[in-house]
Formats: C-alpha cells, sequence, structure tokens
C-alpha cells in the first residue's frame, strides 16, 4: 500500500508540473496581445511597450515561466492588471463560496444519488426502476445554466419562495445563507447526482449478479444485509471511480451556478477576469483548479487503492 | 487467424444482432428521430425556418407566443422559433468538426505513442493526464480567453479538451494488438511497421470509438451552448442556443420562452445523444457477440 501511495503521489507531481506547463504555455503562446487587449486599440506603440516592460512581459518565456513558477511556489500568484489586488488574497475570498456550494452539492449528489442506484438496481425493471434511469439520463444532458434559469423563474419569480441572487455565508446569518444557497447548491448538485446514480445502478447490477452474493442469500441473510453489506461495499467501488470526474464537472458547474446566482465565487472571479483580458488571475485561477482536481483525483485513487487490493499491483 | 475459424458466428448474424438490440427500445427510436430531425433542420433551415434569424423587427419586440410568431420574439424583433432552427447549425457544426478534429489528433497521438513506446509514451500519456485534470469547461474558458470568441475558437478550443479520450482509446488498443500473436509473428519475419499496425488495430477500436464519439458530441454541445451562454463563444447577432438563452434572461418576466425554448432544444438534443450512445454501447458490447 505504502509503495503504490508514493507512485500515485510521485504522478501527480508530475501532472502538476506538466500542467504548469500547460496553463502558461495557453496564458502566453496562444495569438492575442494582452497588453494590447488591456490597454485597448488606440493606446500608442511607447504605451504598449511601456506597459509591457512594467509587467515583465518582454522577457523571454523561459525567464518568464520560471518566475512565474517560482512565485507561485512561494504562494505568490501575481497581480491582477484589473484591481491592482495580490491575486492569492483575490482567491482566498473567492474560494470558500465555491467550496461552500461545491461541497454542499457533492455531498448532496452521494446522499440522493447513492440509495436512488441501490434502488434503482434493486427493483430493476420496476416503474421506480424506469423514472430513476430517465431522471438520471435528463441529469446529465440539462444544461446547469438553464436549470438555474429555470428554478429562478419558478421558485423566485412565480412562486416568489427563495431569493434570486445574492451570497451570505453561513457564518453569519445560518437561515439567509441556506435561502441564497438552496437552489444553486441543488441545482449544481443535478448532474453529478444523475452519473452517481446510474454508476451506482450499474455496479450494483453487476454485483448482484455474482456467485457470492447467492450464497449470502442461500445462507438464510436477510435481503437488507444481502445488499447492504455485502453488495453495497463492492458496487461502491466503481461509483468511486467516477467520483474524480464527478468533482471535475463540478467544478465547471459551478462556472454557470455562479453566473447565474451572482454568487462571489471562483468561477465568477474567472468570467470576469476573461472580460478584463485579466490573464494573470485567470492563469492563477485555472492553476489552482486544476491542481485542487488533481489533488482529489489523487485521494480517489488511494482509497480505490485501498478497497480494492487488486489495483495495487498494476 | 480469421473469426470464423475461432469458431464465432460470420458477420452478417452480428449485424442482424446489433440492429435488434440497439433498436430495441421505444426511447431510442425516438431519439434517433430527434437526432435526424435535428440534422435535417439544420440542413434546411433556410426553407424550414419562417423567418430570417436576423431580421431586425422593433416594432414587434417581446412579443408572446402567437400564430405569427410561434414562440414569440426577442427583443429586437427577431423570430424566436426560427433562431431556434438556426441554431441547430451552430451546435451541429461545432459538434461535429470538434469531435472530428480532436478524433483525428488524439488517435494519431494514441497510436504513436502506443507503438512506439517508452519515453515519448510516458511523456504524452502525462500530458494526456494534465489535460484531462482541468476540467473540460475551465480548459475551453482559458483557450477561449486567449483566442476570443467566435465559432473557430470554440472549436479549437473544445477540441483541446477531448483529444485526450481518443488518445487513451487508441493507445490502448494498440497495445492490447502489440502482445498479440500475430503482430509478433509478423515482427519475426520482417513485416511490421505502423501501417500494419493500423491495419490491425482499426477494426477493433470502432465500437469504443463510435460511443465515444457519441458521447462526446453531446457533451461538445453542451459546452458549447455553455461558453455562448456565457459570451465567449458565438455572440449576437449570431443565432446559437446557448447566447439566446443569456439573452433572455432579463426579460423573464415579459416572455419566458425567450430563455427557456433554446435551453429545452439543448437539453432535448443532448439527451438523444445520450440515449443513443447509451444504446450502441449496449449494442456492441463484445461480450454479446455471436450470441442470439
Amino acid at each position: 500500500m505504502g509503495a503504490y501511495i508514493v507512485r500515485r503521489i510521485a504522478q501527480t507531481l508530475v501532472i502538476l508540473f506538466l500542467l504548469s506547463v500547460i496553463v502558461f504555455l495557453i496564458m502566453h503562446l496562444l495569438p492575442g496581445d494582452p497588453v494590447r487587449m488591456i490597454l485597448g486599440g488606440e493606446a500608442s506603440h511607447e504605451e504598449v511597450e511601456m506597459v509591457r516592460k512594467e509587467l515583465g512581459l518582454d522577457r523571454p518565456l523561459p525567464v518568464q515561466y520560471v518566475s512565474w513558477l517560482g512565485g507561485v511556489l512561494q504562494g505568490d500568484l501575481g497581480t491582477s492588471f484589473a484591481s491592482k489586488e495580490k491575486v492569492i488574497d483575490l482567491i482566498k475570498k473567492r474560494l470558500p463560496v465555491s467550496f461552500h456550494i461545491g461541497i454542499c452539492a457533492f455531498v448532496l449528489a452521494l446522499m440522493i444519488g447513492i440509495p436512488a442506484g441501490i434502488i434503482a438496481a434493486v427493483k430493476r425493471g420496476g416503474w421506480i426502476d424506469s423514472l430513476i434511469t430517465v431522471m438520471a439520463n435528463l441529469g446529465m444532458a440539462v444544461p446547469v445554466f438553464w436549470l438555474g434559469i429555470l428554478g429562478i423563474y419558478f421558485f423566485s419569480l412565480k412562486l416568489g419562495w427563495l431569493p434570486v441572487q445574492g451570497y451570505t455565508s453561513p457564518f453569519d446569518d445560518f437561515w439567509k445563507s441556506l435561502k441564497q444557497t438552496a437552489m444553486p447548491i441543488v441545482l449544481l448538485s443535478l448532474t453529478t447526482l444523475a452519473q452517481v446514480a446510474r454508476q451506482t445502478r450499474s455496479a450494483m447490477l453487476e454485483v448482484i449478479r455474482q456467485d457470492y452474493i447467492r450464497t449470502a442469500r442461500a445462507k438464510g441473510l436477510k435481503e437488507k444485509d444481502v445488499i447492504l453489506r455485502h453488495a453495497l461495499r463492492n458496487a461502491l467501488i466503481p461509483v468511486i471511480t467516477i467520483l474524480g470526474v464527478g468533482m471535475g464537472h463540478l467544478v465547471g458547474g459551478s462556472v454557470f451556478i455562479e453566473q447565474v446566482f451572482n454568487l462571489p465565487g471562483m468561477g465568477r472571479l474567472m468570467v470576469q477576469s476573461i472580460f478584463n483580458h485579466d490573464i494573470v488571475v485567470v492563469q492563477a485561477i485555472v492553476l489552482v483548479v486544476a491542481t485542487v482536481v488533481a489533488a482529489a483525483n489523487l485521494l480517489v485513487d488511494i482509497a480505490y487503492g485501498y478497497l480494492d487490493p487488486r489495483i495495487r499491483y498494476r | 487467424m480469421s473469426l470464423e475459424a475461432q469458431g464465432v458466428p460470420p458477420k452478417i448474424n452480428n449485424m442482424r444482432r446489433f440492429f435488434r438490440v440497439f433498436l430495441a427500445r421505444t426511447i431510442v427510436k425516438i431519439s434517433l428521430a430527434v437526432l435526424v430531425i435535428m440534422i435535417l433542420l439544420a440542413l434546411f433551415a433556410p426553407i424550414v425556418a419562417p423567418y430570417d434569424p436576423y431580421a431586425q423587427n422593433m416594432a414587434n419586440s417581446l412579443q408572446k407566443p402567437s400564430w405569427d410568431h410561434w414562440l414569440g420574439t426577442d427583443l429586437l424583433g427577431r423570430d424566436i422559433l426560427s433562431r431556434i432552427i438556426y441554431g441547430a447549425q451552430t451546435s451541429l457544426l461545432v459538434g461535429f468538426v470538434a469531435v472530428v478534429i480532436a478524433g483525428s489528433v488524439g488517435m494519431t497521438i494514441g497510436l504513436l505513442s502506443g507503438y512506439f513506446g517508452g519515453i515519448l509514451d510516458t511523456i504524452l500519456m502525462r500530458v494526456m493526464d494534465a489535460l484531462i485534470a482541468i476540467p473540460t469547461i475551465i480548459l475551453a474558458l482559458a483557450i477561449g480567453a486567449m483566442l476570443g470568441g467566435g465559432i473557430g475558437n470554440v472549436i479549437l478550443a473544445l477540441g483541446i479538451a477531448i483529444v485526450p479520450g481518443y488518445a487513451r482509446l487508441m493507445r490502448g488498443q494498440v497495445l492490447a494488438v502489440k502482445q498479440s500473436d500475430y503482430i509478433i509473428a509478423g515482427e519475426l519475419m520482417g513485416m511490421s511497421n505502423i501501417r500494419n499496425m493500423l491495419v490491425h488495430v482499426l477494426p477493433n477500436c470502432i465500437s469504443p470509438l463510435i460511443v465515444l464519439i457519441t458521447m462526446n458530441l453531446g457533451m461538445a454541445i453542451l459546452a458549447e451552448a455553455g461558453l455562448s451562454f456565457l459570451g465567449l463563444g458565438i455572440k449576437p447577432p449570431g443565432a446559437a442556443w446557448g447566447s439566446m438563452v443569456n439573452d433572455g434572461y432579463p426579460y423573464l418576466l415579459q416572455n419566458p420562452l425567450l430563455s427557456l425554448a433554446p435551453g429545452a432544444a439543448i437539453l432535448i438534443v443532448v439527451l438523444a445523444f445520450n440515449i443513443v450512445g447509451d444504446a450502441l454501447r449496449d449494442a456492441l458490447d463484445p461480450r454479446l457477440r455471436g450470441a442470439k
């Protein structure tokens, strides 16, 4: 187990390094002069060159990369062009919001998705299986931003139950926060919920056919014990593998949810920075996000290695 | 070694069995019909659409659904239904081109990586892993940020994001084939080269490739809609479903269909692609090959 963990950590570090290179290249190699974009079309040649020197963008690319990477490793993600704040401070303000919505959505997806998948598998072919399968398919096909607008239309405008936008930290005012974040959290969780339900269902169907389940039943165990104690444990293993991918989708979905509900999170910051041509911020956000996802994948792989010993020896 | 010699029934049975399993459920037939209708709408948009999607008519601004305009009009008096029909062109175009480009590039990378192995393989696959770690939307946003909006850049951004899937698939198949007896025999006879590899690998690839393509098409359409919604994809006056949803947001009380109708179109099409993709995967399941 230890060797497996070390191997996976080493792989993740390599991936993180490559990530930093890829992110840097995207922001610096693609056509589009960021300095011109910030200053606008009418800036004179001298002004452009002056700003370019000021921002250090006239140095050769490898030098810029090393300088940037050095800063990152020390916790300095640069300074925003638009607001002149340190990027790390901007991110520190926004990350908790995205985390709040994201983690709650993730937990909700698991809490509803796994039982739904189990029920669908156990009652296979019945009406509840069909219902759950249809809802899962819908959940994976629906555009998150549209769902947000639909939710606002019904629950805010027509029924007046929930506010349209705004964000309060749950530590400041719990009930207000709950009312404001209820829709975003539920809607964000739907896609992952659908995936989890589908995966749990197909994993359970796979496991229920196995011989050891037949043995358990033959032993006279109650059906509830057969399903929950024996089948579920094995079925959850493949489900864990999609949790890593699910996190990525959750992060992507949060960009839209934050936009529609006007929540001051990382996704919204990224979109705003793109429109401001603030590539320092965009670069930092992509790096942070990808690092979080890579770390989550690492944890998922380690958990997978713990639960399924066969994987450790590949 | 021919398939018949191994005791597998001849191909014609497989084809019939495939269609029987594939088309078994009604929902699959409906989804296929939806996709065909969408493709036809996109191809024949100029004939089918009742109005020019770009024709502005301020006198008709923000009308509710009526016999003249089945879904109403937007702020500039443009017919919503026509814009949705033309939007199908955008979605399909982006989806297909992105998938074709990503597929070609990805499969080439996978082929080279699997065939040559060694350090090239390690580097390429680590790069693919790094790409996968970045969520698709975020990656597409970052690339789009540098390139600007517009249909070409959206295609490029989406294409880059989905390359790793094809690379991994192809590489897996190449590695599997590389170990088979007939390749080793061929190498001993001095026959090995990349063309040979391709000839043997491609037939095995086809099934998972078709499933991957279908799933990616749905995902690409969803992603393009998302980018357009944020204002980074196809911008107005271009008729794209995502940007229509965004444009309609301020007018939810006057005519909710402005946002809800194009979104429903996205949902229906992506759902159809997903259902067909699932059915394809079930029908192509190698464990069922040769079964009754």
